[in-house]
């Protein structure tokens, strides 16, 4: 595996975990009513302004922490630790396609907002939608350049 | 509509005609990761003009010694 085909690895992985976490966030928000009032999208745009500083810090912390352990995997399974840290022409061509689906989706999202206020729907579910095409869309954009690097082999 | 193109590569024989210089040196030579290598050997990756005349460079050959273009009728 390649210096950013592991990043890839890792960042599903941190994907995953911060959707799930988000995925928890906004039950709780709705579980606890706080999404029905009137305050709801002050209480959810504050809430999910500290989901993402945390979520960016979080991100960073295990990107460090999984790139030492893929290290240490890599040596204890293949006797060494690949040190190179190339990026080349073939990463930024599959970064520019999982970079597509990411903008894919967000812009989905931004246009299932624009049609829910329109029919009608509450505002905080549309930015609700919204949030999550963003996440998703970055969490799909990494699978796909994952399957994209395991393709071309 | 027009098949895509496939380009093959001789890589692999000229990296055996070279002392059996391994795909980490070579991707060391051009500045490549040693997996766009197994890409390009494999045809799974189409390099760029750039990379297919370092590649060609390295071996001492010309570009058409090394790519081959067939176009399917």
């Amino acid at each position: 595996m390649s210096h950013e085909e592991k990043n890839t690895v890792l960042q599903i992985i941190i994907g995953i975990a911060v959707n799930i976490w988000v995925i928890m966030k906004v039950r709780g928000l709705y579980a606890s009513g706080l999404m029905d009032g009137p305050d709801a999208i002050q209480i959810w745009a504050e809430t999910m302004f500290w989901v993402i500083i945390y979520a960016v810090i979080g991100g960073i912390i295990l990107a460090i922490i999984g790139s030492i352990l893929f290290a240490m995997i890599e040596a204890a399974v293949t006797g060494e630790a690949d040190q190179n840290f190339i990026t080349d022409e073939r990463d930024r061509m599959i970064a520019n396609i999982g970079n597509k689906v990411t903008v894919g989706f967000t812009g989905l999202g931004f246009i299932v907002l624009i049609a829910g206020i329109k029919f009608g729907y509450q505002p905080i579910d549309c930015l609700v939608i919204l949030m999550f095409s963003f996440s998703l869309g970055g969490l799909f954009g990494e699978l796909v350049k994952f399957a994209r690097y395991r393709m071309s082999i | 509509m027009a098949k895509k193109p496939k380009i093959t590569n001789t890589i692999r024989r000229l990296r055996f005609d070279a002392d059996e210089m391994t795909q980490k040196a070579l991707a060391d030579k051009v500045g490549v990761t040693r997996q766009t290598i197994v890409a390009i050997e494999n045809a799974k990756y189409y390099p760029t003009l750039e990379l297919a005349f370092l590649i060609a460079r390295v071996f001492g050959k010309e570009i058409n010694d090394v790519f081959t273009i067939e176009m399917d009728e």
